[in-house]
């Protein structure tokens, strides 16, 4: 049996067995969706701060 | 005279019993099931206040095989003396007055349950055959009634030297539809009354198929609790147990969580179950919310827009709420309401006072029930936002198609196709670039999100997700969404080869997994490949999708018209054995850069290599060491041999200058997985890695002393030969080359979309979302080495 990992609560359940895959309950899949209409969901973009940024990069280079 | 008295007051007594015979259901509720079981509560309600009040441990009830009930006590008996004012035994009077008996009077049982205010009096009038028979004072006294109606004398039978009371009864079949008691519905019952009543046994025989129990709990209320989470996870081992009495007024309280997400709360008052709750509930809950947000609150656990209701700290709760009042009241359809007000008050401020307590000397645990509860609200929330989303009426209609939605002429979805293109220009291009009659485009917006003015991220906004999932026509949720309903059997993502474009394909890529996992199932779902560089050579033009496409163009280009000779063997190659040298020398240089890495130093990594050094103790003799140490000097520096003591092998240390640090080659060299690697690579070119390389043109020749000048030579001559543009995006491509390159079916390359694709976009995504900053910051250096590279 695969197993897999719920996205929302962490928990392990059996991929094939959940009707909501790849969520373990179906309240795991509404919150998840919850957070998708309620912009939740973002990914990390750009630092504005460029010199910030080359900081990072010269300290990198120098190890 | 006397004798009047004595008839005009059985008269009176009868009348009362006629109308609990004319309208039973007002007195136990009603004639069926419930009402039928509500006869025996009322006996055993009666031994279990003798019980509480000191008299007897030990209540026998059984069925007999006529469906006659027996209940069996150890309690001081009925008294059997005179009564003063209608002169029967007062036995005779409780049984045969509504109202009447000890349990009016406060002082007689402090806490008394059984009367939901009727008594025993109307399970006698509701019977066929009652017959009572009371252990008191040495004697044992027995009487007989038929429906209500004493039919002997209450007489003694006997000598005895312990007390109880003993009440058997058959439940009038006129009176009741079904006259079958259940065993299962007796036993709930009188398990949850042994439970109320810590120390107090019950002992249920069901004569008709000889089913038995036995109820008896040590812990009460606690063991209630044991119970009802039997099957379930507890967050934490002991119960919540909170007690205390005052004069004639008790509140008992035993609560849990479970991992589930149900309630289950049973409350009580003078052990009947109050199902429809009352004062004693209300004021359970309001304290329950109130202390858990206090705590959190004080404990600072709350953060940002979390708002902790009564329908939060309930998810998951399992609570038994037990209340013994001298006076109760009870109200609605079925008496199951507690309805004294004073109780409220009563039970709210001894659950603040004593929750707060047990929090703060239990933090572990709070911290579990405030998590708990937290994440209940977060899902109340999300929740809310997810029928916002799918709820409003026809929202997800097709016929409120967005107008950003270019939509093809074709009905039929297996021929149709959508274009998921991010942003506005390349939706632009592709529509002009598309074919209409099959292809519809909608482009999507990235939204931009300014976090705390030192980032701006990425994600679809709501209003982006309902447009795609109403173009796509399927709806959404759990009741919702239907694959049938889809309207392209083709949904291609398209997007720019840079980091934003990665980050919303990863971000439709995880919404498509998450919530309509069935369109990557079905095979639906592709991203689209559009060219990232544009080559043209003379008249010839050609896309290129990657960077490796484009290093294999350059090569071919360079080395056109050209032929290697190596010069030490006298062999030369041209056309594709050119090529196939040359990427055999890419991939070890590639490998051997970096080696050098973390050696800093070109020669002894092609010592080692040409002498096929493959173990570390190559480092144990001196004179090999010396060997290498002699190679080296040859690019300038000056290195020394040490020996180490702790591995009895030699060092090789020596002064970089630039760096200004004194750097070492050691027997590390050897176990590292690129010099092994290398070392085998080493195997495929020993005969061709032979410097130098003589390149022959038409016009002379040219010599290289090693691989990488000879591959940077034929880099450069094929960028010379060739006209490069890099796509940085969709938007640079007019509507012709798109159709060209990325949408034409005739020439176009699409990678279907697995659940894998889905699993590992979801990777992508939760470790860009995670909590965790290490994971993150390391998965952002990972990815943004394989930008720069893009980038070029």
């Amino acid at each position: 049996m695969k197993k897999a990992r719920c996205p929302i609560c962490k928990n392990e359940f059996e991929w094939k067995k959940s009707e909501f895959r790849p969520f373990c309950s179906e309240r795991c899949k509404l919150i998840d969706l919850g957070q998708w209409a309620g912009e939740k969901y973002s990914i990390p973009g750009k630092k504005i701060n460029t010199y910030a940024a080359t900081a990072d990069e010269i300290i990198k280079n120098k190890n | 005279m006397e004798k009047n008295t004595y008839d005009a007051t059985k008269i009176k007594v009868l009348n009362g019993l006629d109308a609990v015979r004319k309208r039973p259901a007002m007195y136990i509720g009603d004639t069926s099931t419930y009402g039928l079981h509500h006869l025996v509560y009322e006996v055993v309600d009666n031994s279990v206040d003798e019980a509480m009040a000191g008299y007897g441990k030990k209540i026998d009830v059984i069925i007999h095989v006529d469906n006659s009930v027996t209940v069996i006590d150890e309690g001081r008996g009925i008294p059997v003396d005179m009564h003063s004012e209608v002169k029967r035994p007062a036995a005779e009077v409780v049984l045969t007055t509504l109202h009447s008996g000890g349990k009016f009077d406060n002082e007689s049982y402090k806490i008394s349950g059984g009367l939901h205010g009727v008594g025993v009096s109307v399970v006698n009038a509701l019977s066929k055959r009652l017959e009572v028979e009371i252990k008191r004072d040495g004697r044992v006294y027995s009487q007989i009634y038929e429906i209500g109606k004493p039919v002997t004398e209450l007489k003694v039978i006997g000598r005895t030297t312990t007390t109880g009371t003993k009440v058997k009864f058959k439940p009038d079949d006129k009176i009741f539809e079904t006259v079958k008691f259940n065993f299962d519905i007796l036993s709930q019952r009188l398990r949850e009354v042994a439970f109320l009543n810590k120390g107090l046994w019950i002992n249920i025989v069901d004569e008709r198929n000889d089913k038995r129990h036995e109820f008896y709990y040590e812990g009460g209320v606690v063991s209630f609790i044991e119970y009802l989470n039997r099957n379930k996870t507890p967050l934490f081992k002991d119960p919540v147990y909170i007690y205390k009495q005052k004069d004639s007024t008790s509140v008992e309280l035993a609560m849990q969580y479970n991992d589930s997400y149900n309630e289950e709360v049973f409350s009580f008052a003078n052990n009947i179950n109050t199902r429809e709750g009352g004062t004693h509930l209300i004021g359970f809950r309001s304290a329950l919310t109130r202390t858990i947000n206090s705590y959190a609150s004080l404990k600072a656990m709350l953060k940002g827009e979390v708002n902790i209701t009564g329908e939060d700290v309930r998810e998951g709760l399992t609570a038994v709420l037990s209340v013994k009042i001298p006076q109760p009241q009870f109200e609605g359809q079925t008496k199951a309401r507690l309805g004294n007000s004073e109780v409220k008050g009563m039970v709210e401020v001894l659950v603040n006072e004593k929750l707060m307590e047990f929090f703060e000397e239990n933090p572990s645990i709070a911290k579990v029930i405030v998590q708990k509860t937290i994440s209940a609200s977060q899902a109340r929330e999300a929740a809310r936002k997810a029928r916002e989303l799918t709820r409003r009426k026809g929202a997800l209609d097709v016929g409120s198609l967005p107008g950003k939605l270019a939509d093809c002429s074709e009905r039929d979805p297996s021929l149709s196709e959508l274009y998921v293109v991010e942003g506005d220009s390349a939706g632009g291009s592709a529509k002009q670039g598309r074919d209409r009659k099959y292809q519809a485009i909608l482009p999507l917006k990235g939204k931009i999100l300014n976090v705390e003015k030192a980032r701006f991220d990425k994600m679809l906004g709501s209003q982006e997700i309902k447009t795609l999932i109403t173009a796509l026509g399927t709806g959404i949720g759990t009741d919702d969404f239907n694959i049938d309903k889809i309207r392209y059997h083709k949904i291609i993502i398209m997007t720019d080869a840079d980091v934003d474009g990665a980050h919303i394909r990863t971000l439709l890529l995880t919404f498509f997994y998450r919530q309509m996992i069935q369109v990557i199932e079905k095979g639906y779902l592709f991203i689209a490949q559009p060219p990232l560089y544009r080559v043209t050579r003379g008249k010839m033009e050609r896309y290129i999708k990657d960077e490796r496409g484009l290093n294999n163009y350059l090569l071919e280009a360079g080395i056109d018209g050209k032929t290697l000779k190596i010069v030490k063997t006298e062999k030369t190659y041209s056309g594709k054995n050119f090529l196939s040298i040359l990427n055999k020398f890419m991939g070890y240089s590639e490998i051997f850069e970096q080696i050098k890495k973390r050696v800093y130093l070109d020669y002894p990594i092609n010592f080692l290599i040409r002498e096929e050094v493959k173990e570390r103790d190559f480092f144990i003799e001196r004179g090999a060491v010396d060997l290498l140490a002699a190679e080296m000097k040859r690019g300038g520096i000056n290195p020394e041999v040490i020996y180490d003591d702790e591995h009895g092998d030699y060092i090789i240390t020596w002064y970089d200058d630039r760096a200004g640090i004194k750097r070492q080659i050691n027997r590390d060299i050897i176990s590292m997985a690129e010099y092994q690697e290398l070392l085998e690579l080493y195997q495929d070119i020993r005969d061709i890695y032979n410097p130098p390389y003589r390149i022959i043109l038409e016009t002379g020749e040219r010599v290289f002393d090693d691989i990488n000048p000879l591959i940077e030579y034929v880099f450069s001559e094929g960028k010379s030969e060739v006209n490069l543009q890099r796509y940085k995006g969709l938007g640079e491509m007019n509507p012709e080359q798109l159709w060209n390159t990325t949408m034409d079916p005739e020439k176009r390359t699409l990678l279907q979309v697995r659940i894998e694709d889905g699993v590992e976009a979801d990777d992508i995504f939760t470790v860009l979302m995670g909590d965790q900053v290490e994971p993150r910051r390391e998965f952002i250096q990972t990815h943004a080495l394989e930008v720069r590279n893009l980038d070029i």
